[in-house]
C-alpha cells in the first residue's frame, strides 16, 4: 500500500500510443532507473503517473491514492517531480530556488515556516550547496545548478521522487555526484525513479533497471539480470559489449545494431 | 533591504508625492493653506483647488500607475519575461480602443459605468487572446510579437475611429484616451473604477505565490503543486480587471508597467511574488511625479501624461531588451 504502483498504464497522444500497458512498482528505499531510447515514452510515463498527462487506460496508486485525483499540492507532497527541462526565469538565490520545492507545503521564498526552513537547509546540506545558498543561481556552474535542482526536488521531502534525466549534459564527475545524491535520498527511505541513458551509471547506482522500448516496459530487474548485449540492441538499437568489473559495469557501444 | 522596509519606504514616497502634488501647481499654495484645505478649513477656493482638482488628479495618477505596476509585474511573472507589460502586449491599447468605441458611438450618455466596463472588457479580451496564444506558441518572444501585433491592430482601429470622429469634441475626447491623461479627474471617476480595480488586486494577490513557482517553468511549477489553470485564470482576469480600471481612469499609459517591476526586482531577490506590491507602489509614485511635471511644464498645450510616460519608459524598454542574454530565450 505504501508503494508507487503503475498498473497497465497506457497513454495516447494525438492518436499515437506513447505508453502501452506499463506496469511498475516503486517501493520506498528503492532507486530504480528507467532506461530507453529517445522517444521511447519515458517522460510521458512519468507525466502520466503524476497525472500531468492524460491516461488512456490503467491505474496509478501512490500510497493507496491516485495522484491524478489529488489536488496538485496534495500530489506534490506525496511525489516530487524533477522535469527534464529546467529553465530558471529569474536570477533567484539558490536558497530561494530550493525553497520553491516547499510550495505544496504553503511556503514561498522569503516566507518559510520552521519546518520549511529546516527542510530547505537539509536539502542544501545534502547536496553540498550550503556555501552557495545566497548566490544568485545564474552564477552557478552547470554541475552546481543541476545539484540545486535536485535539492529543490528533495526539499519537498515527498515519499517518492521522479527525476527526468537529472544527469543530462553533465560531465562524468557531476553525473556521479547527482547519482550519489539520489542514491542517498533513496537510502533515507524514499522511492526514487530516475530516467537516464547511461546504462553503466544506472547499473552502478540503481537497485533495479526498467527498460522501455516503443512505449512498453520490456524488462524490469537487477542490473545482473537485465543489462545484456541483447537488451541494449533491443532498447537502444546499438551493438554493445557489456562487462562486469567488481561493482562496476563497462558498457562499450560499438555501433548501430 | 527587507520587504517591509521597502514597502514602508515606497508608501512614504507615495504620500510625499501626493502631498507635493497638492502643493505644486499654477496657483502656488503654501503648506499651511493646503493643510487647512485638507482638514476642511481654508477658503472655498483653496478647498476646491485641493479637493476637486489637485488631490483627485494625483490620486488618479497614483491609482492608474499602481494598477499598471501590479499588472506588469504579474504578467512578467506569468510569462517569465521582463518585457511583458499591459502596454507592450496590447492590453492597454485594446482597453482604450473599447473605451474610445463607447465615446464614438455616444454610449457614455447611456450610463457612466459603460466606460470602465468597456475598458475592462477590452483588457480582458486582450489578456484572454494572449493566454490562448501563450499556450500555442510556447516561445515568449513569439508571444510578445503577438502582443505587439494586437497593439498595432488596436492602434489601427483607434486611428480609424479618430479618422471617422463625428465632431471635434468627440475627437478631442477620444484623443485623451489614446494618449493617456489624468487631467480633470474627480473622485467620482475613481469610485467608478474602484470595484474593478479592487477585485483585480484581490485576484492578483491570490495568484502571486504561483508566480514564484513559475520561475521554474510550467512543467516544474505543476510538479511542485501549482494549479496552472487556476494560476493563469487568476493572473489573466486580475490583470484584465486592473489594467481595464487603470485605462478607464487615465487612458492608455505605457511602459510604467515594465519600468517599475524592473527597478524593484533586485530589491526583493528577484522573487516574482514579492515584486507585485512594491512595483505597484513605485509605479504609482512615478506617475504622480510625472503628472506634477506635466502640470508644471511651461508648454502652451498641456502635455499628456501617457506621452511623457512613453518618452521616459520606451528607452528603458529598449535598454532591458538589448541587455537580455540569448540564453533567456
Amino acid at each position: 500500500m505504501t508503494d508507487l504502483t503503475l498498473d497497465r498504464l497506457s497513454v495516447t497522444l494525438d492518436g499515437r500510443a506513447v505508453v502501452r500497458e506499463a506496469s511498475l512498482t516503486l517501493a520506498r528505499g528503492e532507486l530504480v532507473a528507467l532506461l530507453g531510447a529517445n522517444g521511447a515514452g519515458k517522460t510521458t510515463l512519468l507525466r502520466a503517473a503524476l497525472g500531468l498527462a492524460p491516461r488512456a487506460g490503467g491505474t496509478v496508486s501512490a500510497g493507496g491514492r491516485d495522484p491524478a485525483r489529488l489536488a496538485p499540492a496534495e500530489r506534490a507532497r506525496r511525489i516530487a517531480y524533477l522535469p527534464q527541462s529546467r529553465p530558471v526565469a529569474w536570477p533567484l538565490r539558490v536558497r530561494d530556488l530550493v525553497a520553491l520545492g516547499r510550495f505544496a507545503h504553503g511556503a514561498a521564498p522569503g516566507r518559510l515556516g520552521t519546518a520549511d526552513a529546516a527542510a530547505v537547509s537539509r536539502a542544501l546540506a545534502a547536496c553540498g550547496l550550503a556555501r552557495f545558498a545566497d548566490r544568485p543561481c545564474t552564477t552557478l556552474s552547470g554541475g552546481e545548478l543541476a545539484r540545486t535542482h535536485v535539492a529543490r526536488a528533495m526539499a519537498a521531502e515527498a515519499s517518492f521522487l521522479l527525476a527526468d534525466e537529472p544527469t543530462a549534459a553533465l560531465d562524468p564527475l557531476h553525473q556521479h555526484q547527482v547519482m550519489r545524491l539520489v542514491r542517498n535520498y533513496a537510502d533515507a527511505g524514499r522511492g526514487v525513479l530516475v530516467v537516464m541513458h547511461d546504462a553503466a551509471l544506472a547499473a552502478r547506482a540503481a537497485d533495479r533497471l526498467v527498460w522501455m522500448a516503443g512505449g512498453r516496459l520490456v524488462a524490469d530487474g537487477s542490473p545482473e539480470a537485465t543489462l545484456t548485449t541483447e537488451r541494449l540492441a533491443e532498447v537502444y538499437g546499438v551493438r554493445a559489449s557489456v562487462r562486469r568489473l567488481a561493482r562496476d559495469w563497462l558498457v562499450t557501444v560499438e555501433g548501430a545494431a | 533591504m527587507s520587504d517591509r522596509l521597502l514597502l514602508a519606504a515606497l508608501a512614504a514616497a507615495g504620500l510625499t508625492a501626493l502631498a507635493a502634488a497638492c502643493l505644486l501647481g499654477s496657483t502656488p499654495l503654501g503648506v499651511d493653506r493646503v493643510l487647512a484645505a485638507l482638514l476642511g478649513g481654508a477658503s472655498p477656493g483653496d478647498r476646491i483647488v485641493v479637493w476637486e482638482i489637485r488631490l483627485p488628479r494625483a490620486a488618479a495618477a497614483f491609482t492608474a500607475g499602481a494598477a499598471l505596476g501590479a499588472s506588469g509585474a504579474a504578467l512578467q511573472g506569468l510569462l517569465r519575461n521582463p518585457l511583458a507589460e499591459p502596454g507592450v502586449l496590447g492590453v492597454s491599447a485594446t482597453a482604450s480602443l473599447a473605451a474610445t468605441g463607447v465615446i464614438y458611438y455616444g454610449l457614455v450618455a447611456a450610463g457612466a459605468f459603460l466606460m470602465p466596463i468597456a475598458a475592462i472588457v477590452g483588457a480582458l479580451t486582450a489578456t484572454a487572446l494572449l493566454t490562448v496564444a501563450a499556450a500555442r506558441v510556447g516561445s515568449v518572444v513569439t508571444l510578445i510579437l503577438v502582443g505587439v501585433g494586437l497593439s498595432s491592430l488596436a492602434g489601427a482601429l483607434m486611428a480609424l475611429l479618430l479618422n471617422l470622429a463625428p465632431n471635434p469634441f468627440s475627437l478631442a475626447d477620444m484623443l485623451n484616451w489614446t494618449l493617456g491623461t489624468v487631467a480633470n479627474r474627480s473622485f467620482d471617476d475613481l469610485a467608478l473604477a474602484a470595484p474593478f480595480l479592487g477585485s483585480g488586486v484581490v485576484l492578483l494577490a491570490a495568484g502571486r505565490r504561483s508566480l514564484s513557482a513559475l520561475t521554474l517553468g510550467e512543467e516544474a511549477a505543476a510538479g511542485v503543486g501549482v494549479d496552472l489553470a487556476r494560476a493563469r485564470r487568476l493572473v489573466v482576469v486580475g490583470t484584465g480587471l486592473a489594467t481595464g480600471a487603470s485605462v478607464s481612469i487615465a487612458g492608455a499609459i505605457g511602459f510604467v508597467g515594465i519600468v517599475a517591476p524592473h527597478v524593484v526586482r533586485p530589491l526583493v531577490a528577484h522573487d516574482p511574488a514579492r515584486t507585485l506590491a512594491p512595483a505597484a507602489l513605485l509605479a504609482g509614485v512615478v506617475l504622480v511625479v510625472a503628472d506634477i511635471g506635466v502640470r508644471l511644464a511651461p508648454t502652451d498645450t498641456e502635455l499628456r501624461l501617457g506621452v511623457v510616460a512613453a518618452l521616459l519608459g520606451a528607452p528603458v524598454f529598449v535598454w532591458i531588451a538589448a541587455r537580455r542574454r540569448r540564453s533567456h530565450d
